[in-house]
């Protein structure tokens, strides 16, 4: 054999059948179909709609319970890894025009999008390494501790009115127990690797995903206090009307409520700047620092399903869930484009801040977010009781303020587009000619 | 034994206490050579209890590369590639170093246009080696932005070295007796382009990082080294001048007509903790970026034609004698003792890292840390480990 | 019949759980048993209709009090599989007390009088609230005082150690 030969491979059966296929239509196939790529994506999206709308009017009567169950979990599934997957390549792309660079721009022909898919396909084939001295059962485990609770999450969360696998009357609480397994997963990583680097992260992230827990519930029962039900649809239901009837600008309480709990849910995903446990220069990767291949990306996927299903949570009860600000009809979409928006600033977040100390983090925890969010609780059943037509004058007050805490809302709104636009015109001005000219595809 | 005092705020006493009724775990840890925060091959050993680090005792000598040894065996002129793999992020300013030792020793004149070239160019490396330690300080600390801004300006200053000396690192551009070629043409335009786009983003990395709040709370009151301490330990450049001592050899012992310049030396003031702690340590760097750009602008004023090289004989041969000749370089003073007997390589050439001698600081200041506090130490003594082990 | 089964599934993993902690001889893997037994409690309370119930069932005891026993266990562990092996006066000491308890257990099932109800999932968290501030306050006050003296025992374990006030004194001596 010469100093490099492929060694030639043998397919059979019905990878044979398949690699012939596609080598004789894939040639001509997958040019054609990315030459009309966002043709195909477009009808895609159709046909999806369509279909989904066919079978929820005409199909979903006749079949049997169960068919429909398996198709939406099916179908949840799908939306996980699909969440998952567009997260990982937005997040190299956010991160990359905020450090002034591209982020993957070759595999796919646009922007680099097949570049999660290529990364798969790379994980899939590694090897499958276990550290001798570790504890098998429990290593092999635990991904998938920290997976399938992240998965049983969307189980509850509706996307819009009937757009829910099973609705509960305590689906707000189930999400929040399906995130509070999570944390066993991440211990059990960091344990079963039997280092100490791993096992220290492993404890720190313990500590910090289930202090943080308190002040996210917190948060949200001041919301459910207003609406009276832990069902997810009926608080996302609460909120029909346009801008000014989202819970959010309700009470001042509530305003600061949402944003103590999305804190409080950076902290509870690990995302900077609470990514201590897994991403301290000295921990190496933390609590997964043993895991490569497969595993690991379950742990990831894990990562990106919770920040969805956090932010999904908040779009529903403090940002109108699945309605329109402006007072269209619902849909699902709107409900999908606030929960991408705020994963968008979550990702926004991790590139500009820096890391805090794990004392620091607990010490935040409990000495000002927790009374903080205990006095917004307070604060907002106070709001309640006065809130009634026994107090005609506070009445009046509490049916005025969310106007004015709408506007308010909207004045941020308003910066948050004037301060992205004033960036993309004089993007040639702040980063600099030289550093414009120098850059390649920009 | 002298005792040294030293007072430590009463927080980080209680910050770093540890519970008395439960027993945690006395770990020994290895942040081995190969390790994310480490800059360079160094290896820490960390005694640590629960959090809280007793002792920490660092091992070298994984970057040695014989470089004292190898100056006896070649020549003079030889010898400048070998400086400039000693810190390798600021090479021009290592080879001024060992070019003004030889100099000193020989006796050479160098004309004016070399020495203002010379200057120009080693503050620019004094700007990209502190550029490369505000932003690996900032990755260190978890603020991922910050380095690949500054990695973005070192760019420019790579593109300028790289028209003047053909290398984007290693330059061996100032040699005996003046630089070695002259720059091209439009050069200095180039180089005062960078320097108007440059001053405005030393803002911009003050705004991002060194003001943010939670970057000051990871370094302000963390590893304290009070100035008797520093200045016992033989810590120099940003790390003595954070402690609050104003000294830098530019303006103390000037050499290559720093003298003619107007700068300030930027010292530690405690603004956010107490003096000489990490905070200061680093924004000392960062206030002498601002003081550089300074320094290259009257030097480009300065800058006159003429001759870039004194004449100096290409084999080149010292009298006897030895001679120890130190520098400001960005991350202290670096130092060359040569003694020569005469011939064409020196008798002994030592060379006294910066480096070196600031990470004697580590083992002192490591008791009573917290383990993340570890990286926060290293990133802010800003060490090079090709200065170290040499 | 396909709440029988869902029964049989729940209920026998609660078995299966429980008799792989007593069984198996590493504390760590006893606290990971553990854990699936309370989420298969949990999914029987979710079959009772008891859906409140059983998400705190799983919020609390796993997401709070597992993890706590897991950190406890994780901490003072000495080495990574502890095992525990009780001796023999021990173990015949526990068969006799077990019996004794299985006994009065089987035989109050057995004399029981079941009657069979209907599932009536109703608005359970609200319910649950007006009979903890109704009829059953005293309890919940007294669970509350409960906690205290819980969080107050912790702090005490956990007081940090009396701070070496004043400056310290750094020797100056070779330290490598």
């Amino acid at each position: 054999m010469l100093t490099f030969e492929r060694p030639p491979v043998e397919y059979k059966g019905l990878s044979r059948t398949i690699v012939r296929l596609a080598t004789k239509w894939g040639g001509i196939g997958i040019p054609l179909l990315l030459r009309f790529a966002w043709g195909v994506f477009l009808a895609a999206v159709v046909v999806l709609i369509a279909f989904v709308w066919l079978v929820q009017h005409f199909i979903n009567p006749l079949l049997p319970w169960f068919v429909r169950d398996f198709v939406v979990v099916v179908g949840l599934l799908a939306f996980v890894c699909i969440v998952a997957i567009i997260g990982i390549w937005g997040e190299r792309k956010v991160s990359g025009r905020i450090q002034s660079r591209l982020g993957p721009m070759r595999t796919g022909a646009w922007h680099g999008w097949a570049q999660s898919l290529a990364d798969g396909l790379k994980f899939v084939q590694k090897e499958d390494l276990i550290p001798a001295a570790a504890d098998k059962p429990l290593f092999r485990l635990a991904p998938y501790l920290a997976l399938v609770p992240a998965f049983c999450a969307y189980l509850a969360i509706p996307f819009g009115v009937g757009w829910v696998f099973r609705e509960a009357d305590v689906s707000l609480l189930f999400v929040l127990a399906m995130l509070a397994i999570e944390v066993l997963g991440v211990i059990m990583a960091g344990w079963a690797s039997n280092s100490k680097w791993s096992l220290y992260g492993a404890m720190r992230e313990g500590c910090q995903l289930v202090s943080y827990e308190i002040p996210m519930g917190l948060s949200l029962l001041a919301a459910v206090l207003s609406v009276g039900s832990l069902n997810l649809t009926e608080l996302g239901e609460a909120q029909a009307g346009g801008w000014f009837a989202w819970l959010l600008f309700q009470n001042p309480f509530l305003f600061a409520a949402f944003f103590t709990y999305y804190i409080a849910s950076l902290a509870s995903c690990k995302r900077a700047p609470f990514d201590l446990p897994e991403g301290e220069s000295e921990l190496v990767a933390g609590f997964h620092t043993e895991y490569s291949g497969f595993r690991f990306v379950m742990f990831f996927f894990a990562e990106y399903a919770g920040m969805f299903a956090v932010s999904a949570l908040a779009t529903i009860i403090f940002l109108g869930g699945w309605g329109s600000p402006i007072g269209g009809p619902s849909s699902p979409l709107w409900f999908l484009a606030k929960s991408t928006f705020l994963v968008w600033v979550q990702m926004w977040v991790r590139w500009t801040l820096p890391r805090i100390r794990i004392d620091q983090v607990m010490h935040a925890c409990i000495k000002y977010l927790l009374p903080f969010t205990l006095l917004l609780f307070i604060g907002s059943s106070f709001w309640q009781l006065y809130a009634s037509p026994a107090h005609p004058l506070f009445a009046s007050l509490a049916r005025l303020l969310p106007y004015g805490l709408g506007t308010l809302g909207l004045l941020l709104l308003g910066l948050y587009f004037f301060g992205a636009g004033y960036g993309y015109y004089y993007r040639n001005r702040l980063v600099g000619q030289m550093a414009r000219r120098h850059l390649p595809g920009a | 034994m002298k005792e040294i005092e030293v007072h430590y705020p009463p927080e980080v006493l209680q910050e770093g206490e540890v519970p008395s009724d439960i027993r945690t775990e006395e770990l020994v840890l290895n942040m081995g050579p190969q390790h994310p925060s480490t800059h360079g091959v160094l290896r820490v050993i960390l005694q640590t209890d629960g959090e809280l680090v007793l002792k920490a005792t660092p091992y070298l000598g994984y970057l040695h590369r014989c470089a004292e040894k190898i100056a006896e065996k070649v020549t003079y002129r030889q010898f400048t590639p070998y400086t400039d793999r000693l810190d390798y992020l600021a090479a021009m300013n290592n080879n001024l170093g060992f070019a003004l030792t030889v100099e000193k020793l020989g006796g050479i004149e160098i004309p004016p246009r070399a020495d203002y070239l010379r200057v120009i160019l080693a503050e620019l490396n004094r700007i990209a080696s502190h550029l490369m330690a505000t932003g690996s300080y900032g990755l260190d600390m978890g603020a991922f932005t910050p380095l690949i801004y500054c990695f973005r300006e070192r760019e420019w200053i790579m593109d300028l070295f790289e028209a003047a000396s053909g290398a984007r690192l290693t330059y061996s551009y100032i040699t005996i007796g003046g630089v070695r070629e002259d720059v091209p043409e439009g050069w200095t335009q180039k180089c005062r382009e960078f320097l108007d786009y440059f001053e405005p983003k030393i803002t911009e990395y003050n705004n991002l990082l060194s003001f943010n709040h939670i970057f000051i709370q990871r370094t302000a009151n963390v590893g304290i080294c009070p100035p008797e301490l520093a200045l016992a330990y033989g810590l120099t450049g940003p790390c003595l001048r954070g402690s609050g001592v104003p000294w830098d050899l530019r303006k103390a012992m000037p050499y290559s007509r720093y003298g003619e310049f107007q700068f300030d030396i930027p010292v530690g003031r405690g603004t956010y903790g107490t003096v000489g702690d990490c905070w200061d340590r680093y924004f000392v760097r960062v206030e002498e970026m601002v003081q550089s750009v300074r320094i290259i602008r009257q030097a480009l004023d300065k800058l006159a034609d003429g001759p870039i090289q004194a004449k100096v004989p290409r084999v080149v041969k010292l009298p006897a004698g030895e001679v120890y000749y130190e520098v400001e370089n960005p991350r202290g003073q670096l130092g060359f003792h040569l003694v020569s007997d005469g011939g064409t390589s020196p008798y002994r050439l030592k060379i006294r890292g910066p480096s070196f001698c600031n990470l004697s600081i580590l083992p002192v200041l490591a008791p009573n840390c917290l383990l993340a506090d570890i990286a926060a130490l290293l990133g802010s003594i800003d060490i090079v480990m090709g200065e170290v082990d040499r | 019949m396909l709440e029988t089964m869902i029964f049989v599934l729940f209920a026998g993993l609660a078995v299966v759980a429980g008799i792989a902690i007593l069984l198996s001889t590493s504390i760590v893997r006893m606290a990971y048993w553990l854990i699936t037994m309370l989420v298969a409690v949990a999914g029987l309370y979710f079959l009772m209709g008891a859906y409140f119930l059983g998400v705190m069932q799983i919020l609390v005891y796993v997401g709070g009090v597992a993890v706590l026993l897991v950190f406890g266990v994780m901490l003072t562990s000495r080495q990574l599989a502890p095992t525990l092996r009780p001796g023999r006066a021990e173990a015949l000491w526990l068969a006799a007390v077990a019996a004794v308890l299985l006994v009065g257990l089987v035989l109050s099932i057995l004399h029981a009088h079941w009657q069979p109800g209907t599932i009536v999932p109703a608005n359970s968290a609200a319910e649950i609230g007006h009979s903890l501030l109704g009829e059953f306050l005293g309890p919940f006050e007294l669970v509350s005082v409960l906690l205290l003296v819980a969080m107050l025992g912790a702090a005490y374990l956990a007081r940090p150690k009396a701070p070496t006030a004043g400056p310290q004194h750094i020797k100056e001596t070779t330290v490598l």
